[in-house]
């Protein structure tokens, strides 16, 4: 068994209920309900769920964002502390327009985090800049760009450059792929199968995509109403779900294949 | 009904043609950029300011003028309506949504507001928008992505409308909520006898939706098929990279996919030319449409006769 870098043991988190609130209800909405996950070094575990079930709470949770109501968050055995950890979580939103500062070019942009968490020299962030661009693929003459200037697939590999540059040893994936099509969406997958070989980066992949979940993870925790329901390999979870729901998720998913076998809506 | 269309100059789209009939779902499938949206809005008579579009479109039997909006009026919404990708944009965020439908009832077909009030009532029963008499009187940001999407589409069948335009319907929404609006969209195929053209890059929802698909490429068709031919038989090769490129259950993706983002051709030729590895000299022009059989044509000179191109 490898070593585990996060773990989350029983967390907790409520949110205050928002505007108008019918009398009798409570006013704090119960996103997560003590939920035990971990991930090991080296390994992504993929987080699978319906809209609202709890997901990116724990995203947020586990990228130090958000602080647990109840509960521990735990990096390499001690216990979170954010200003000491946040160089090596680093965390890549849903919408890569929205996540980059449309004031900043792309050098700016992935530069930010070596100014803010990292002491080092202009040149060497220069350098740094350029590394973490290569690595995404991305070429030297969308340096001086702005985001509104990239195509979505390009933002997206901007947002992941930010991430990287501080050398993390955990990335959160929250939806990184939903706001791409499909072939951006195979090309960014297959760049983050890579990356997570060559860098031996751990992934907290947030997806309701399970087909790239099958592509990129290890293992894969199903959340439901803030419960953690299952978790499992990869393979196990998603041929033979032990849970009624994750057996429900995996009827809704869109086979990519018009099989007569694989039955077509109301037949 | 059937639709004849040339290009859109500059060079959204290139010499699009094609038709489509009552009781058929037809999926256009294509990257962001390929000219499926704009084809969408052609159709409506929708196009941006600054399109400059020829061609013609005829709507059973009547010819429309790409570009002359007038030639619309009498058919948006009573014809032909569209569902966008994104609801909570597309309704007004100050209407009730029930208003957001009798309102087009009771201007299209001159009944009071009560009988328009009914029959929008009924029309949200019918598409599990529950419970009605609540939601009638809600506004679209309290309702969750899939009850808005599901608005949209009572919105734009509100007038049974024969054919029904749907631009990315469900990109927006999650798994569960997907396949259920997917289901509404081709109940009003199977049981209405609706023509729907549906436009998406996600070929989940095309096996599950579509009757037959039209692949684009940079504002090109490369391929169209009846949907089991196309993914059992696909001859163009970007169709064929397109469906290895889809992440799947049950294998891994292929590695050799190209990493980095294509530049297609735009110009004139095939799209596909930089990246094809059987190119010939004939593909700096674009072939024509060959039949590979009767519901099967692709724009590709080495289709065909040579079929493992």
């Amino acid at each position: 068994m490898s070593e585990i870098l996060l773990e989350i043991k029983n967390v907790s988190a409520y949110y205050q209920a928002a505007g108008r609130i019918p009398p009798g209800k409570g006013r704090t909405i119960q996103a997560l309900a003590g939920v035990s996950v971990c991930v090991a070094k080296g390994e992504a575990l993929g987080i699978i769920g319906e809209s609202g079930s709890g997901k990116t709470t724990l995203a947020r949770v586990a990228a130090g964002l958000l602080t647990p109501s109840a509960g521990d968050v735990c990096y390499d055995g001690r216990k979170h502390e954010f200003r000491r950890c946040q160089s090596w979580v680093q965390m890549v939103f849903q919408d890569p327009y929205g996540s980059l500062n449309p004031s900043l070019d792309v050098e700016a942009a992935v530069g930010e985090g070596l100014l803010l968490l990292r002491k080092v020299s202009t040149a060497a962030r220069k350098r740094k800049v350029a590394e973490a661009l290569a690595m995404v693929g991305l070429p030297r003459n969308v340096l001086d760009r702005y985001p509104h200037q990239l195509s979505g697939g390009q933002q997206q590999r901007v947002a992941l450059a930010r991430a990287l540059v501080t050398g993390p040893r955990l990335l959160v994936l929250d939806e990184p792929l939903a706001a791409l099509d499909a072939l951006s969406q195979a090309r960014l997958l297959l760049l983050l199968a890579q990356l997570k070989a060559r860098l031996n980066l751990s992934y907290l992949f947030v997806s309701h995509n399970l087909a790239a979940v099958r592509q990129l993870c290890d293992r894969v925790g199903v959340i439901h109403a803030g419960r953690l329901v299952e978790c499992g390999s990869v393979l196990q979870v998603l041929t033979q779900p032990a849970h009624e729901y994750t057996a429900r998720l995996l009827e809704a998913f869109l086979w990519p294949d018009p099989s007569p076998f694989r039955g077509r809506a109301g037949n | 009904m059937s639709f004849r269309q040339g290009g859109i100059l500059l060079p959204a789209v290139r010499n699009l043609q094609f038709a489509l009939s009552g009781s058929e779902a037809l999926a256009i499938v294509g990257e962001s950029g390929s000219g499926k949206t704009l084809t969408g809005l052609a159709v409506m008579g929708l196009l941006p300011h600054g399109a400059v579009a020829r061609g013609r479109i005829y709507f059973s039997g009547r010819m429309l003028v790409v570009g002359r909006d007038s030639d619309w009026d009498d058919l948006r919404g009573r014809s032909a309506a569209m569902v966008f990708q994104n609801p909570a944009a597309a309704l007004n965020p100050v209407i009730k949504v029930g208003r957001q439908v009798s309102e087009t009832l009771e201007f299209h077909y001159k009944i009071s507001r009560k009988e328009a009030d009914t029959k929008t009532l009924q029309l949200f029963s019918a598409l599990g928008i529950a419970p009605a008499g609540r939601r009638f009187h809600q506004y679209p940001h309290q309702l969750s992505g899939g009850l808005q999407q599901r608005v949209m589409i009572a919105v734009a069948g509100a007038l049974e409308p024969p054919l029904l335009i749907a631009d990315e319907p469900t990109s927006a929404l999650d798994l569960t909520i997907q396949s259920q609006v997917l289901d509404l969209l081709t109940a009003g195929v199977r049981e209405r006898g609706r023509a729907l053209l549906l436009i998406t890059h996600d070929l989940g929802v095309v096996a599950r939706t579509a009757d037959r698909v039209l692949v684009m490429c940079a504002g090109v068709m490369v391929e169209e098929a009846a949907v089991k031919e196309l993914f059992e038989r696909a001859c163009h090769p970007y169709t064929r990279m397109l469906l290895q490129s889809v992440p799947r259950l049950d294998r891994k993706l292929s590695s050799k996919l190209p990493c980095r983002p294509l530049n297609f051709r735009t110009a004139s030729g095939c799209p596909y030319l930089p990246y094809c590895r059987r190119a010939i000299e004939k593909c700096r022009q674009l072939p024509p449409p060959l039949n590979i059989s009767p519901t099967h044509r692709v724009c590709c000179h080495l289709a065909g006769g040579r079929r493992h191109v």
